[in-house]
């Protein structure tokens, strides 16, 4: 049985089409419930991801809905139309799984579910964009390679294309994408959703122990 | 310091108050001409008029209020105090004739750099005008006179780019570290008049470019937005002092080759797809 989730959004355009797109999706992904406030998510404490759109109310992003969702142990991908880094970074740094911009739905945001049910890191460019220019001081390492591999995943937005500008295999590329997002997992604000993606990185051989320093 | 003169005063016989042995007028006074030489003048006259009260208070009190002692004690108040007083307030005057002119100064300076962006506001203008005139007038003139066909897709190309520009001009975006984002926003503009596609995002903080790296940036887009055929991505990021323009595109692009300092290209072409860089990386 393929995995389920439930959609956190007010705008039933939104939600339909993301119902589409799991219907399609091969394995199906099922979804329990949808609704436009963030208790939906909460009754449904079976599904294994959430799809949260940051902006349920006009004004302020849902930043306390998402923390009350993380810390019931969610798996949350965010879905915004904020496209901004600050509002991404923030994002991460509280525990969500990962971050797709409205724009990059169609082919980011099957995978990015997929790869949350399984605790694996999944960066779409634009978070990759927002991770490869993030000016805060505190912001987690970042070697050169990986810095640039980032940045050429945020403009091409093909694995293909880095892979080649890089001479490196598309595996290769992956590898850099994920560890700088378990970087990130494992800074800040600790979250059991952030535990289970270092976890899973290390079991899979993404990282290894003396990578985490 | 009020109560070590008090103290001084009142060790001493009252006969001698008003007399040349109390020293305190003259002493506390001055230290505290110099201790009050940084602030208002109401503290320190204050501060005198109170010690000189005190006194006159122990002279009645031990009943030496004979016109001798009084005159005594008044020519010496008289005498050490006007002084002081005389050296404060030039202490005054020096301060606000000095906070007067550091304003001066200062509203001056605010004047001159007002002058300066006007000045440089007004002959960007003027450029942008000259430009425009280069670019726009022919093209109208072009049109209208008959050699210049509306159908052929070059003069819609460069119709549509003058129009960009115009609507910018009004606008009035003058923002320098902007600029960059708007040219690209024009381009992106032409690209989707013609059917195009476009998907752009913007990322990081940017420093303003020297002119001639922008234009080379904006060349490479240009050139490389020009090859779309249905779809482009367009990126523009600021990464650690860096400005690098991204162009994506279903189409073979043709880049020119940049020489402007500082300023580096490179494509790569994978499954079909063109990816045109240029990037923008001052050594310092």
């Amino acid at each position: 049985m393929g995995p389920s989730i439930v959609i956190v959004d007010d705008h039933p355009a939104i939600v339909d089409g993301v119902r589409a797109w799991c219907a399609r999706a091969e394995p199906e992904i099922r979804v329990l419930a949808s609704g436009p406030r963030v208790e939906v998510a909460l009754g449904e404490p079976d599904a294994d991801a959430v799809v949260f759109d940051l902006q349920l109310e006009p004004g302020a992003p849902a930043f306390g809905d998402l923390t009350r969702l993380v810390d019931a142990g969610r798996r949350v991908v965010v879905y915004s139309q904020h496209a901004d880094s600050d509002t991404a970074l923030r994002c991460l740094e509280l525990g969500a799984a990962t971050y797709l911009t409205k724009a990059e739905g169609p082919e980011h945001l099957i995978p990015a579910l997929r790869a949350a049910v399984q605790d694996r890191p999944y960066t779409p460019p634009v978070l990759g964009g927002a991770i490869a220019a993030d000016p805060r001081p505190d912001r987690p390492a970042l070697s050169e390679r990986e810095r640039e591999v980032l940045l050429a995943w945020f403009e091409s937005d093909s694995k293909q294309l880095v892979a080649e500008r890089f001479h490196l295999s598309v595996k290769t590329v992956d590898t850099y994408i994920g560890r700088v997002r378990i970087k990130y997992a494992d800074a800040g604000r600790p979250a059991t959703t952030k535990a289970a993606l270092v976890a899973r990185a290390l079991q899979d051989g993404l990282i290894d122990l003396a990578g985490l320093g | 310091m009020l109560a070590v003169a008090v103290l001084m005063a009142l060790t001493l016989d009252p006969t001698q108050v008003a007399g040349p042995a109390h020293v305190g007028y003259g002493v506390v006074g001055w230290i505290w001409v110099l201790l009050f030489a940084g602030a208002r003048l109401r503290g320190f006259v204050a501060l005198i008029a109170m010690h000189l009260l005190f006194v006159l208070g122990l002279l009645v009190a031990s009943g030496r209020t004979d016109r001798i002692t009084l005159v005594a004690f008044a020519i010496t108040a008289v005498g050490v105090t006007s002084f002081q007083l005389a050296i404060a307030l030039a202490g005054s005057a020096l301060r606000t004739v000095a906070r007067q002119a550091a304003d001066a100064a200062a509203s001056e300076a605010r004047a001159r750099t007002a002058e300066e962006v006007a000045h440089t506001l007004h002959a960007d203008r003027e450029a942008r005008y000259a430009e425009l005139r280069a670019v726009a007038l022919p093209l109208l003139q072009g049109i209208g006179d008959g050699t210049l066909a509306p159908s052929d897709p070059e003069v819609q190309q460069a119709a549509a780019r003058a129009a960009a520009r115009l609507r910018r001009m009004f606008a009035e975006e003058g923002d320098a570290a902007d600029a960059l984002a708007a040219e690209l926003a024009a381009l992106i503009d032409i690209a989707e008049r013609r059917g195009v596609v476009v998907r752009y995002s913007e990322r990081g903080r940017r420093p303003v470019l020297p002119p001639d790296a922008a234009g080379a940036l904006l060349a490479s887009a240009e050139a490389a937005l020009h090859a779309a055929r249905a779809a482009a991505r367009v990126t523009l990021a600021g990464v650690g002092g860096a400005v690098v323009v991204g162009v994506v595109t279903d189409g073979a692009a043709r880049v020119p080759v940049l020489d402007v300092a500082d300023v580096g290209t490179s494509t790569v072409e994978a499954g079909g797809a063109t990816w045109v860089e240029a990037r923008w990386a001052p050594r310092s």
